[in-house]
């Protein structure tokens, strides 16, 4: 076969006007592949980075939400222990309420004639009440009825009510409930 | 030479050859056996009207052309012409060894604006690297030790080939309107030496296969030649 191979279409130009295409087409698509790469990596940066500013955020409004849970633990468990303790004593309170309006519902059950009701206290199972009388004599039925004990008995002196001058006594009464008078 | 306008060797290879009677059509056909292709020739000659418009224009009439594919009944689409030596220049150049292809192409280019009588850019030019020797090389003159000197100094030489681009962009629309793909474009001893080679191989082609043409026996080699070598190149 011969050796000789010459060839006179412009086939040179046109290899390299070939290979001049296929370079911009492989220049274009790199460009274009490293674009979408360039891209998608900031598209899943930027989803990381938002989810990263999210978690930290939850972490700070946890810590946030912790610190003033353990700022106001004191308080809250100082509030839960009151709490506690108005439970466990709601009925003795009950019952000492009742037994006070008890108390008093017998206090006023007694007409007090010719004297004058000034304090009245219901403390620790005791009554107390104080007050001024014209005479012993005014206070002694009274105090019968109630039934109290006289603690306490002043002089006569003058006293000025609704406009009136009254010679009278303070007194002091006192009665023992749960058993005693 | 890497072979460029077609992705693979077509196995059906056309070539042409006209003169001022009549045209040559020569196909081949790539067997299966490695290195042997069928081949087959028509002959059509030209009327006297055919004739007179063949004086008058530089190319065959693509119309004839067709009708003469159509009467021979081939169906190779591959074309091969021969570039007229009358548009062929054939240069030998010598350069410098260890260039790059890159390097000798633009070595070869600006050789060429000095010898060529076209601009080089108006110019198809292809080049080999010699496989013989010059007779310069081959049998040096004067005292033995310059001829020992001008033995042993590196030097290389290309054969260059050259033609007037114009002429190849007009043969390439005058192919198309013939509805046929150019593939080639070699010089005419090109041809004629493939198919000597190629006869020598096949050792069956001593007779003229168109012998009612009026085409020589160079003709004829050059015409079998360029089909020979659209699918044998």
């Amino acid at each position: 076969m011969s050796t000789s191979a010459f060839n006179l279409l412009p086939w040179r130009e046109r290899l390299r006007w070939q290979t001049m295409r296929r370079w911009r087409w492989g220049l274009l698509l790199s460009l274009l592949v490293s674009a979408m790469g360039v891209l998608w990596l900031d598209h899943v940066l930027d989803g990381a980075w938002q989810q990263q500013l999210a978690q930290r955020q939850s972490w700070q409004d946890q810590t946030n939400r912790l610190q003033t849970a353990l700022a106001d633990a004191p308080l809250w468990a100082q509030r839960q222990q009151d709490a506690e303790r108005v439970k466990g004593q709601w009925r003795q309170w009950q019952d000492r309420q009742h037994q006070a309006w008890q108390v008093l519902r017998q206090v006023l059950a007694v007409p007090p004639r010719g004297v004058q009701i000034e304090q009245v206290v219901w403390r620790d199972q005791q009554l107390q009440i104080t007050g001024w009388a014209i005479s012993a004599a005014h206070l002694q039925p009274w105090q019968d009825q109630l039934p109290a004990q006289r603690v306490d008995w002043q002089p006569q002196v003058w006293r000025e009510t609704h406009g009136w001058g009254w010679r009278q006594h303070r007194f002091g009464l006192t009665r023992q409930e749960g058993g005693g008078t | 030479m890497k072979r460029l306008h077609l992705s693979r060797t077509p196995r059906l290879g056309l070539g042409l050859l006209w003169t001022e009677r009549g045209l040559g059509l020569s196909q081949s056909q790539a067997s299966s056996a490695p290195g042997s292709a069928q081949q087959s020739w028509h002959w059509q000659a030209l009327s006297e009207r055919e004739r007179a418009f063949k004086k008058t224009a530089p190319w065959p009439d693509p119309a004839h052309l067709r009708m003469a594919r159509l009467r021979s009944g081939f169906q190779a689409q591959a074309l091969a012409l021969a570039v007229p030596e009358s548009q062929l220049q054939r240069l030998s150049l010598s350069l410098e060894p260890d260039l790059s292809p890159k390097q000798m192409h633009a070595h070869i280019q600006t050789k060429l604006s000095d010898v060529l009588p076209w601009p080089v850019a108006e110019t198809i030019w292809d080049f080999q690297l010699a496989t013989h020797d010059t007779p310069e090389r081959a049998k040096p003159h004067g005292p033995a030790w310059l001829q020992a000197a001008m033995q042993a100094q590196p030097q290389q030489t290309v054969d260059v080939v050259a033609t007037p681009r114009a002429w190849v962009l007009a043969c390439e629309a005058w192919c198309r309107a013939a509805g046929l793909a150019l593939v080639r474009l070699e010089p005419p001893w090109q041809a004629d030496a493939r198919w000597q080679s190629h006869g020598t191989e096949q050792s069956g082609m001593s007779s003229l296969p168109l012998p009612d043409s009026d085409l020589s026996a160079h003709q004829q080699a050059v015409l079998g030649g360029l089909a020979l070598g659209v699918v044998m190149p």
